[in-house]
């Protein structure tokens, strides 16, 4: 009995392979958390100036995410676009948590910490476009997307008041804006970010920019931009599954260098984002831009936003837009669309900065 | 040219300016949960300072990652999590940015309340979002069973020996004095229940497993079709038909749902809507973990018949 016991035990070992105890793959238990968030867009109606493909897996992005060791952690973000051979590094950075002094450090490929949209990703927008003063002013949809190093810290502030400084240096390569011609073209930018709760329920954000760089004008020609934003939300705590109201401004002021003189520039966007029930969001915006180059040209423009999400995982929005484009002589040229976006998303993706 | 210098060197000032102090007579206790803040408190007594992220009567899934939460973490001592990724939703980028390597997870002053604790619905195979938003890991409402409290409350005195060691004897005799109180109430919950036993429930969410198992209530639905998911009309039905079925008395729900939907099933089913916190704070009268029993025990007896 005992030796065909011990038969079949080999036996059953040889069919599944050798007899290890069950333990997690070594080689997987270090895996990043990987996550992948598509953007669908669907584009109808007419625009004759800067128009949107009919239909375009506008992004996807690629989020691998881990902690290196005991001192940093390494966030990846890959997009792959809509033309073949659109693959983009969106962010890639190192960061040191809590260095001596408690600075943050953050080194690889970033988004500026120029106001709040170029901070976001497109993912977190709550609208589906880029509003004019990004296009106009910080160089198109992507905004300040640089090679660089950031380093932040804590201000000690009275009352709660959360204060952060927050100084980058970039290599001064963003495009649409700015383009390093040497080593000595970097561009620095600063913010400051200060935070308070105006009760458990509203809170207000309100910070400052400042960045300047060489521009696609060449050696000795410099751009420079600043920006004030504000962030106004509301979300009463025992109904905040059901209701909130986010509103925020950002207003950029652009200098830009060119051999005819200094260009003055201004552009802002509103937006005023009300939650209808638990799944349903309904938006707001209005942008005006002077284009940086010649601050005679100012583009309007006005968008309607309803945003609906199945789960916390995917978004269907629909947004109404009516674009003002200043053409100069050419008098102006008027856009009207509808724009439809699907967003979804698939493993880990944590949660981005409020 | 001078402007920016100007602003530079204002920027480097700001920069150089010195950290807040972390030096504190009492040790300070940040918690996700004011179930745990409460705990912390009734064990720790004067020697601390708890808070609490989330509040009692919002719901623990869909906390704000406010940066006034950073402060918090940032002077804090030590951070008492649920776990069972309750908080993956907001908690990491606050530690990330909080500056303060101690709270981390790998970190001395961190405290995992689930450790040691009877964690329920486990997944049993593969994990997918077509379940809904499912936790992984187990249900992380487990606070709600009475003797996962004692076992959070011995977790919290150990760890704050570990931290404050001049203290011990002080959190041991606050550790005793809170466990002769918790059974003493757990007596009274018992009798309160004992003519109910049994009884069948529908609840709103699946948060309540482990408090339906250590009162004896037998959860026969969900108003969610899936976690996460509001009700639709089509799983409205289902559940009507099935508490009329089943002879269902009772829908439980917590205070940061929106009563439509159970106030429309009850109508039809002649079943009561209790409506109760689910965390120490949700209501006034709920200001401590016991209490916190006493509300929902006695609310639901009170809808069971009972007095």
């Amino acid at each position: 009995m005992k030796i065909r016991t011990a038969a079949l035990a080999a036996l059953l070992g040889a069919v599944s392979g050798p007899a290890v105890a069950q333990t997690p793959q070594a080689g997987n238990v270090f895996n990043p958390k990987i996550s992948v968030i598509g953007d669908f867009l669907g584009v109808t109606g007419h625009n004759a100036v800067d128009p949107m493909p009919s239909l375009a897996l506008h992004e996807a992005e690629l989020g691998l995410q881990a902690v290196v060791d005991p001192y940093a952690r390494g966030d990846f973000f890959f997009t792959f676009g809509t033309e073949s051979g659109d693959v983009g590094v969106e962010e890639a950075y190192i960061t040191f948590l809590n260095l001596p002094g408690e600075f943050l450090l953050k080194a690889g490929k970033l988004k500026g910490a120029f106001g709040k949209l170029n901070t976001e990703h497109l993912h977190v927008r709550l609208f589906a476009d880029t509003p004019l003063p990004m296009r106009n002013l910080l160089g198109g949809e992507d905004g300040i997307e640089d090679y660089g190093i950031s380093v932040s810290r804590l201000i000690p502030a009275p009352a709660g008041i959360f204060l952060e400084a927050t100084a980058q240096l970039f290599r001064g390569t963003s495009e649409n804006l700015f383009e390093a011609t040497s080593r000595s073209d970097v561009e620095p930018l600063f913010h400051l970010k200060g935070y308070g709760d105006l009760s458990e329920s509203t809170n207000l954000e309100i910070g400052g920019s400042w960045t300047r760089g060489t521009n696609l004008q060449g050696s000795g020609f410099h751009t420079s931009v600043t920006g004030v934003d504000a962030t106004l939300r509301w979300k009463p705590l025992r109904r905040g599954l059901y209701r909130s109201l986010l509103v925020r401004a950002e207003l950029y002021l652009s200098d830009q260098e060119s051999p005819a003189g200094t260009a003055h520039a201004t552009g802002f966007y509103a937006l005023a984002q009300y939650q209808l029930s638990r799944r349903w969001f309904a938006g707001y915006r209005h942008d005006e831009s002077d284009h940086a180059d010649d601050p005679s040209l100012h583009d309007r423009g006005d968008s309607l936003i309803l945003t609906f999400w199945p789960s916390e995982f995917s978004q269907i929005r629909a947004q109404a837009r009516r674009i003002v484009y200043d053409l100069g002589a050419a008098g102006t040229s008027t856009a009207a669309e509808l724009i439809l976006q699907l967003q979804f998303s698939i493993g880990a993706h944590g949660a981005h900065t409020f | 040219m001078k402007k920016n210098l100007g602003l530079a060197a204002a920027v480097c000032l700001a920069l150089a300016a010195p950290s807040p102090a972390h030096a504190a007579r009492k040790l300070r206790i940040v918690t996700t949960l004011s179930d745990f803040a409460s705990l912390a408190e009734t064990v720790g007594g004067d020697r601390v300072e708890a808070t609490s992220l989330a509040k009692g009567y919002q719901d623990p899934h869909f906390v704000e990652p406010k940066p006034s939460f950073i402060l918090k973490l940032h002077d804090a001592d030590l951070l008492i999590v649920a776990g069972l990724e309750l908080e993956i939703g907001y908690l990491p980028p606050l530690l990330d940015q909080a500056r303060n390597n101690a709270i981390r997870p790998t970190g001395k002053g961190y405290l995992d309340a689930s450790a040691g604790c009877e964690i329920l619905d486990k997944p049993a195979g593969p994990v997918s979002r077509a379940m809904g938003d499912v936790h992984p890991y187990g249900n992380p409402h487990y606070w709600l069973d009475p003797e996962n409290g004692r076992i959070i409350a011995r977790a919290v005195a150990a760890k704050l020996s570990a931290l404050d060691p001049d203290g011990k004897a002080v959190y041991e005799k606050n550790l005793a004095a809170f466990e002769a109180r918790l059974t003493e109430a757990e007596a009274r919950w018992s009798k309160a229940f004992a003519p109910f036993r049994g009884a069948k429930i529908v609840t709103y969410h699946s948060s309540w497993p482990n408090f339906a198992k250590y009162f004896g209530l037998d959860v026969v639905g969900f108003l969610e079709p899936k976690p996460g998911i509001p009700p639709t009309p089509q799983h409205k039905l289902e559940i009507i038909n099935l508490m009329l079925e089943k002879k269902v008395p009772v829908v439980l729900m917590e205070v940061y749902f929106d009563r439509k939907d159970p106030d429309f099933v009850a109508s039809k089913t002649g079943a009561k809507v209790v409506m109760i916190p689910p965390s120490v704070g949700g209501v006034p009268e709920a200001k401590d973990y016991i209490s916190l029993f006493d509300v929902d025990v006695g609310a639901i007896v009170r809808a069971l018949g009972g007095s």
